[in-house]
């Protein structure tokens, strides 16, 4: 694959149909997370959702500014101290909690900033260190009201309910899907933190495309450079260090939101230097590296806490001290080998499959398209029949490896059980464009093999993603069985008041810090109350409601588990919608452009 | 406002023992960013593994505390020059970026693999400076009053606790005498004194094996520049290497010295250490080795007259013991307000 597989213009109608299927791709992601997660996994995707902000406000410093910014865990606890005071204390809500944490953080940013970013190098990282490591001290101190407002060295918890004037935010999200289930409150979370972090992600990549942002970008390529050009160095660094510290601050907010509870040992400088590992494996320098490093932090953190191996005389256990040695040993490996982290990576497969030709300001390729087509001797055709059949074949994989009980393979299972999801587009993307090659010549003698060679591939790719949908279907009907299962079982509190039972079950097993599943949360015969009920009568009551969702555990693609009447009809919406959008941009609007944006048949026949 | 001037002697040899600790710490940083201009981050760590030398050798193989330092000190050497060639060497050093992310991940796993094997509970030493001699005189004999009964230092913050002669308390009062003397009222503790002559030892031998020996003509040329120096001949790489190797020296005695004063080693032992002694450092100016021993000694002074003393003995304010690590925290940005290159170091002047 020396050459990408697919070359097209920017904006094209392939490019354009290209990006719509990346999004949707992201959409479907981010609708599957509530609705297919269990409810603890929802909780660990809303805290990765947190470190995104957070490890996006460390970029801003350290990738986009080349400063290094080591204490980012004490503006995040002051975030959440002001937050969990406010919302405490002063009874605010949350979201009227936002621009005074982003101001709190600012202010305490351009304080902690100026002195040190008046003059080059490393003493931002000096001060900044200094800060993570002095700021859970400070959370103790009694005068001034401070021990009272922070709880002191015992923390303290902030009230589960997002908005409690009921000002209508709250019904504006219970259609959301999941949030009307079982996985209710960390669904509902889910969507408010997501929203919260799109829109951090947006602004900051309008920042940084906009005139202040290319300032910083060119402070931290030649800071003598920018300075020739005008660019006020200690301004730019420090407003831009201040906005990282008031993003800080939001995902402290977030944080208090999400987990319900503060404290100042959660904010010290290991929090700060999980940033900056999630932020290096991420990507420096790249939006994306964010959320790959929020992501990363968070779930491998829950893979190695699961390692145990036993080497005969000594256990090799990963919840102990020693995942911290293993994320230390990651970065080290990670700074060596893949300075540009997983971002960067995603960037080298993508470069392989799409290559995207920038225009001139004519609206034409910079360089022809025709130029950069392999010609005869393409091999685009058995790449795509490659792909064709490596989907099956690692869905059989899958299937074999599925059986095998242990998280780091069952993870890489259904990675494998999936992967014809995000083949087939390419698969026929591929095959589209070699049949319209050969229909136009460019493939020569070679023409009949290639057209044939892309017609099967084609074929097999739209069947197989046909049979995962099929299948994903099924599991979907069988999730809503569950969801039906799980509506059904109540419990009758001593009030007399019907509650869910699996919720309380989930409670149960939170309260207790299991890990797991609740089916395996009873399967330990849990034994205390909560809400006055007895946890092992709930696990009676909510027994095959639980038996049947470990078995269905959702993973599938298209409908969710249809719990109310509104979500089934925004479900059929969405997905008619989807349908209507992809046929308007795969098949008809192909056409149409194909007439409009080519280029002349003489183009065409000088290069093949 | 009670200006308590009787304890304020007291309050400044303890002040200037911890600052001794924290000037070793600093000559630490600075000797590597001398070498290398980077800070690193993992110094407190490779030091608390030094520490942990000792208390293995000492401790649990009962060797003579004297050789186990002094085996440690080797060990650590040897460390941190394989640390430099192995890890360090192999980036730019004008890039800082990962070069500190490689100290980062070595502070994580040396924390983590220290807390795997010894567990995160404070382990007992024995304390190099443990008591005098028995011809110096008591501490405490001089403090028998009139009724016969001994008063002897009880609790950290002086309270004196009467005992009767020839009970237990006694005895424990006579152990305890046997680890100061009193110089202008105040308690000069053994260990302070052996704190300030091991410092002392450490840089005498520092001056001359930079001042006189060829790998130390060849560590402060490299340090003054490194392109000049490979020019004529001096095996920058090696050199480097000798620098992180005198550094992990510097940082084992400061946590051999501290791990006695805090009842014992463990994992985080050096946490609030190393940052004191970056605030030292920045005080000193970084790239200052002398500038380094005066800040940590400022920084231990301040911490302990200024915060201690002032704050809760003076204003009477007991949370003002809360913000010893936050003085360290306001002096950094405080130095780098009004004098960012330290006292001591070179301004920086870059061209282009």
């Amino acid at each position: 694959m020396s050459s990408p597989l697919l070359i097209v213009s920017r904006g094209s109608t392939q490019h354009r149909q290209w990006r719509f299927l990346s999004w949707g791709y992201a959409l479907a992601l981010a609708i599957l997370v509530p609705l297919v997660l269990q409810p603890f996994e929802i909780g660990k995707m809303n805290r990765a959702l947190v470190l995104m902000v957070a490890v996006l406000a460390v970029n801003l410093v350290v990738g986009f500014n080349g400063m290094l910014a080591l204490g980012h865990s004490a503006f995040m606890g002051i975030g959440a101290f002001v937050a969990a005071s406010m919302v405490q204390d002063e009874l605010w809500d949350f979201w009227m909690v936002i621009p005074v944490v982003v101001i709190v953080g600012f202010a305490i940013g351009i304080i902690v900033g100026l002195p040190a970013l008046r003059v080059r190098g490393l003493y931002l990282a000096l001060v900044t260190i200094a800060q993570a490591a002095v700021f859970p001290t400070l959370v103790n101190i009694d005068e001034l009201g401070i021990a009272r407002r922070t709880g002191g060295p015992n923390g303290r918890d902030v009230i589960e309910e997002v908005d409690r004037q009921e000002s209508g935010f709250s019904s504006f999200f219970e259609w959301l899907p999941g949030v009307d289930g079982a996985r209710g409150a960390n669904a509902y979370r889910y969507w408010i933190l997501l929203l919260m972090t799109v829109i951090v992600i947006a602004l900051v990549r309008n920042i940084m495309t906009s005139r202040p942002g290319r300032a910083v970008l060119a402070i931290r390529d030649s800071e003598a450079g920018a300075a020739v050009y005008g660019v006020n160095l200690p301004l730019y660094k420090t407003v831009n260090f201040a906005l990282s510290a008031s993003l800080g601050s939001l995902a402290g907010l977030m944080w208090c939101l999400d987990k319900g509870f503060v404290a100042g040992q959660d904010f010290t400088f290991l929090l700060a230097v999980d940033l900056i590992i999630g932020l290096v494996i991420g990507g420096v320098g790249t939006l994306q590296g964010s959320i790959f490093g929020g992501l990363f932090v968070v779930w491998v953190r829950d893979l190695t806490k699961r390692i145990s191996i036993p080497l005969g005389f000594y256990t090799l256990d990963g919840d102990g001290p020693l995942s911290a040695a293993i994320f230390g040993l990651i970065l080290i490996l990670f700074t060596f080998f893949a300075p540009g982290g997983i971002a960067s990576m995603v960037t080298a497969i993508q470069k392989r499959i799409i290559q995207v030709v920038p225009l001139t300001p004519d609206g034409d390729p910079i360089t022809p398209l025709s130029s950069l087509d392999p010609g005869p001797s393409s091999t685009r055709a058995t790449w795509a029949m490659r792909f064709a059949i490596a989907g099956p074949v690692l869905l059989v994989i899958g299937w074999v490896l599925m059986n095998v009980d242990n998280l780091i393979v069952g993870t890489l299972a259904f990675a494998l059980r999936f992967a014809i999801v995000v083949l087939a587009p390419i698969i026929v993307f591929v095959s589209m464009n070699e049949l319209r090659a050969a229909k136009a010549g460019r493939r020569g003698e070679n023409a009949a093999a290639v057209s044939s060679q892309a017609k099967t591939a084609g074929v097999l790719g739209v069947l197989s993603f046909a049979y995962i949908q099929a299948f994903a279907l099924n599991i979907a009907l069988r999730a809503h069985h569950v969801g039906h299962l799980a509506r059904e079982s109540v419990a009758v509190n001593p009030d007399g008041k019907t509650v869910p039972a699996i919720p309380l079950v989930n409670e149960a097993a939170k309260a207790k810090d299991f890990v797991g599943t609740p089916g395996e949360f009873c399967g330990t015969s849990p034994s205390g109350e909560i809400s006055d009920m007895s946890v092992s009568e709930l696990c009676n009551v909510a027994s095959d409601a639980i038996d049947a969702s470990e078995t269905s555990v959702g993973f599938w693609l298209i409908g969710w588990p249809t719990q109310s009447m509104l979500s089934l009809v925004l479900s059929i919406i969405v997905i008619v919608a989807t349908i209507f959008i992809g046929l308007r941009y795969f098949v008809f609007a192909d056409e149409k452009a194909e007439t409009a944006s080519e280029p002349a048949p003489e183009d065409v026949g000088a290069s093949a | 406002m009670n200006w308590n001037f009787e304890i304020l002697p007291d309050f400044i040899f303890n002040g200037l023992r911890d600052g001794a600790v924290y000037a070793a710490a600093a000559l630490a940083l600075v000797l590597i960013f001398k070498a290398t201009t980077l800070i690193n981050f993992a110094t407190g760590e490779l030091a608390m593994l030094g520490a942990f030398f000792v208390y293995v050798l000492n401790i649990e193989q009962g060797l003579w505390l004297w050789l186990s330092i002094a085996i440690a000190m080797l060990v650590s050497a040897g460390i941190g020059a394989a640390v430099e060639r192995a890890l360090v060497r192999p980036f730019d050093p004008a890039d800082h970026l990962p070069v500190v992310l490689i100290t980062l991940g070595l502070f994580l796993i040396i924390n983590a693999v220290a807390g795997d094997v010894w567990n995160y509970q404070v382990r007992r030493v024995n304390d190099p400076f443990g008591q005098f001699p028995s011809w110096v005189p008591n501490g405490s004999e001089l403090k028998t009053s009139s009724e016969g009964t001994i008063a002897c230092l009880e609790n950290a913050d002086g309270a004196l606790a009467e005992v009767a002669p020839g009970t237990a308390g006694a005895d424990m009062c006579e152990m305890v005498g046997r680890t100061f003397f009193e110089v202008i009222g105040a308690r000069l503790h053994y260990r302070t004194i052996g704190t300030w002559i091991a410092l002392a030892l450490a840089l005498i031998a520092l001056a001359i094996i930079l001042g006189k020996t060829k790998a130390g003509l060849a560590f402060r040329a490299v340090s003054s520049n490194t392109e000049s120096a490979r020019l004529v001949g001096v095996n920058t790489g090696r050199t480097l290497g000798f620098g992180w190797a005198l550094a992990s020296v510097f940082g084992t005695l400061s946590a051999a010295l501290v791990a006695p004063a805090l009842g014992g080693v463990n994992p985080n032992m050096m946490l609030t250490i190393l940052i004191y002694a970056l605030a030292g450092a920045a005080l000193g100016g970084l790239d200052s080795l002398g500038g380094a021993v005066i800040g940590g000694l400022v920084v231990g002074l301040i911490k302990s007259v200024l915060v201690s003393w002032f704050g809760v003995v003076v204003l009477g304010q007991a949370y003002f013991s809360i913000l010893q690590l936050a003085t360290a925290f306001l002096l950094i940005l405080i130095v780098l307000l009004f004098r960012p290159a330290g006292l001591f170091g070179t301004r920086r002047i870059e061209r282009v």
